[in-house]
């Protein structure tokens, strides 16, 4: 990185947190800390939304996605506007009418106060490992491809968003996402204007287009049903419906983003706009990663795109057999950029587009070879190279003051998404935990003050976790899809809330225990996608719920 | 507190329609991208 980089990553970062701190300062109350006194318009609620689950990886990640894998993870979202309008109508008209602070609040008023506590609980193990994920994996990442030193990248980013999630609380976490965010979406235009503009002159961007149609990489929808491929419509359709129910109803990092909404009105416009524009940006980060994979047509890509696995397997026993996959790969390229002018040229022609698919198979299988050949000489090795592409991109292609600025521009979403998290951990921590069960009686600002060491509590066991986090080895996978182990269950018990008046909280607390044993079973005796966990979980919370209700003993109705 | 109509479109109903058929739209814009490039 050149000096120029460094001025405009500080100069982001200093500013960004400034401004929440200054827009977050003399917080005394407590609805003031923890929901910005519900005082947000719709395009702050919308914005803070979108920056909460747009986390680093969603920059860093998802173009590396559509240069391996295509574009077909937008499926992925494609529930989420459904559950937009579902949520709209049923939670946001109860949560705003009740006040409530946080959403497991409202459990208490429908079941009681076990019920809340136990999906208070399991909101906490998820999001407490989830934000310490969204800390650990852009620190990984960036310090792999630049050399930083991984402690100190984790540390500095944790100790800047604690610094203004701490002391300006919900009010500076929501403003300072509407920057963040505009900040990252503008950094990834600025990639994907670079990567076209640095083809060939002779390849147009239509032509681009069709190079990644023709190998594989804008498979956008596929319609074919099958439960072990995780990105499919229908999967996205029901399995991210119910994903995205859970995450935007239950969770208490997105719930609190829309509870700070003025009126009814601003909370739910602030969610229409999450579901207008959800789909439509994460195909612009996937049409990026696409437009990435059409530029490494014709500049000659690294063998791996992880640096550090790269260089070591270089130095290994298995240096000879990697210098002979770097060979083919070679060869391969330049076949294939060959293939891609023409086909620029010819756009109908049958043959070269056969010509190039056989290619990019030949140059997967042999990516596949290097990537065993990484793990057999470091088996603790992430041999999948998906979530360096981006960022070796970055470094090598952009130029001076760019750089720092796309790095920005993925700090920005680490912070915004860690922010959030640790708010949402503080409140819930707060509001559910000490305030109802442990320590009653305080005054509204003492609270305030218990919610700010709060934050930094959180703030700190993120920091922990991450700089131990990669001693934990495969168990990070787990920590990745801890989210999937639990939302169904929770969605479950939101339902019922919702939907089933005539179950109690003893037989929800059953349904819920039952829930989990089920997803439990899928995750380890099943080899069913992840996706589908969260609808095992919430059909069989529902029904387990209902059932065990039917054999309780009918309650004593209250007296009106 | 209020739950007003929303700014546009006159009532929540054609406002949640519309998103729903902006994801109709998506999807079928989202398959005929498939179809001419892949």
């Amino acid at each position: 990185m050149r000096p120029a980089d460094w001025a405009v990553l500080a100069a982001t970062l200093a500013a960004i947190v400034l401004y929440g701190m200054w827009k977050g300062r003399r917080q005394r109350r407590l609805e003031q800390y923890l929901l910005a006194d519900r005082q947000m318009q719709w395009y702050t609620v919308a914005l803070s939304v979108m920056a909460t689950q747009a986390s680093a990886i969603t920059f860093l990640s998802t173009p590396g996605q559509a240069y391996t894998d295509g574009m077909r993870f937008v499926q992925f979202y494609l529930g989420l506007p459904v559950a937009m309008v579902i949520l709209s109508i049923t939670a946001v008209p109860i949560y705003h009418r009740l006040k409530v602070f946080t959403a497991y609040e409202y459990l208490e008023t429908r079941f009681d106060v076990r019920v809340r506590t136990l999906t208070a609980l399991l909101f906490l193990v998820q999001r407490g490992l989830g934000t310490a994920m969204t800390l650990y994996a852009p620190a990984l990442i960036v310090s792999l491809v630049l050399g930083w030193n991984i402690h100190l990248t984790t540390l500095v980013i944790g100790a800047l968003v604690i610094l203004y999630t701490a002391t300006g609380g919900t009010k500076a976490v929501s403003w300072t996402q509407t920057h963040q965010l505009l900040i990252s979406l503008s950094g990834m235009a600025i990639a994907m204007i670079i990567a076209i503009r640095s083809l060939p002159e002779s390849v147009g961007f239509v032509d681009a287009v069709r190079v990644a149609g023709r190998m594989g990489r804008i498979n956008v929808i596929d319609f074919s049903f099958d439960l072990s491929t995780p990105y499919n419509f229908w999967s996205g359709l029901f399995g991210g419906l119910m994903v995205a129910l859970a995450y935007f109803g239950t969770d208490q990092s997105q719930v609190q983003r829309y509870l700070t909404g003025e009126t009814i009105t601003q909370s739910r416009l602030g969610l229409m706009f999450n579901g207008l524009v959800k789909v439509p940006m994460q195909f612009f980060i996937l049409f990026v990663g696409a437009m990435v994979f059409v530029f490494y047509q014709f500049v000659a890509p690294p063998l791996s795109f992880n640096p550090v696995q790269r260089e070591k397997v270089r130095t290994s026993q298995y240096a000879s057999e990697f210098t002979r996959l770097e060979q083919t790969h070679a060869e391969i390229f330049e076949a294939k950029r060959a293939a891609a002018l023409e086909l620029a040229e010819n756009p109908d022609s049958a043959g070269i587009t056969q010509r190039l698919q056989s290619l990019q198979e030949r140059d997967a299988s042999n990516r596949k070879a290097a990537s065993a050949l990484i793990r057999k000489n470091d088996p603790k090795a992430d041999a999948a190279d998906t979530d360096y592409v981006f960022l070796t991109f970055v470094m090598q292609n952009l130029p001076t003051g760019l750089v720092g600025l796309l790095l920005a521009s993925i700090f920005c979403a680490a912070m915004s998404a860690t922010a959030s998290g640790l708010n949402s951990l503080a409140s819930t921590s707060v509001v559910d935990i000490a305030k109802r069960l442990l320590s009653r009686g305080h005054t509204d600002h003492e609270y305030v003050v218990i919610s700010k060491w709060m934050t930094v509590g959180w703030g700190v066991f993120c920091i922990l976790f991450a700089l131990y986090a990669n001693q934990l080895g495969s168990l990070i996978v787990a920590v990745n899809r801890v989210g999937s182990f639990f939302y169904g269950t929770m969605l479950a018990i939101f339902l019922v809330a919702f939907y089933i008046q005539r179950v109690h909280g003893t037989a929800m607390l059953w349904g819920a225990l039952i829930a989990e044993g089920a997803v439990i079973l899928c995750a380890l005796y099943t080899d069913m996608a992840w996706l589908w966990w969260n609808v095992v979980g919430c059909v069989v919370g529902v029904v387990a719920a209902v059932v065990v209700q039917a054999f309780m003993p009918k309650a004593t109705p209250l007296s009106s | 507190m209020t739950d007003d109509k929303p700014p546009i479109l006159g009532s929540w109903r054609n406002l949640y329609t519309a998103v729903l058929l902006a994801l109709a739209a998506e999807v079928v814009l989202f398959y005929l991208f498939t179809r001419s490039f892949a």
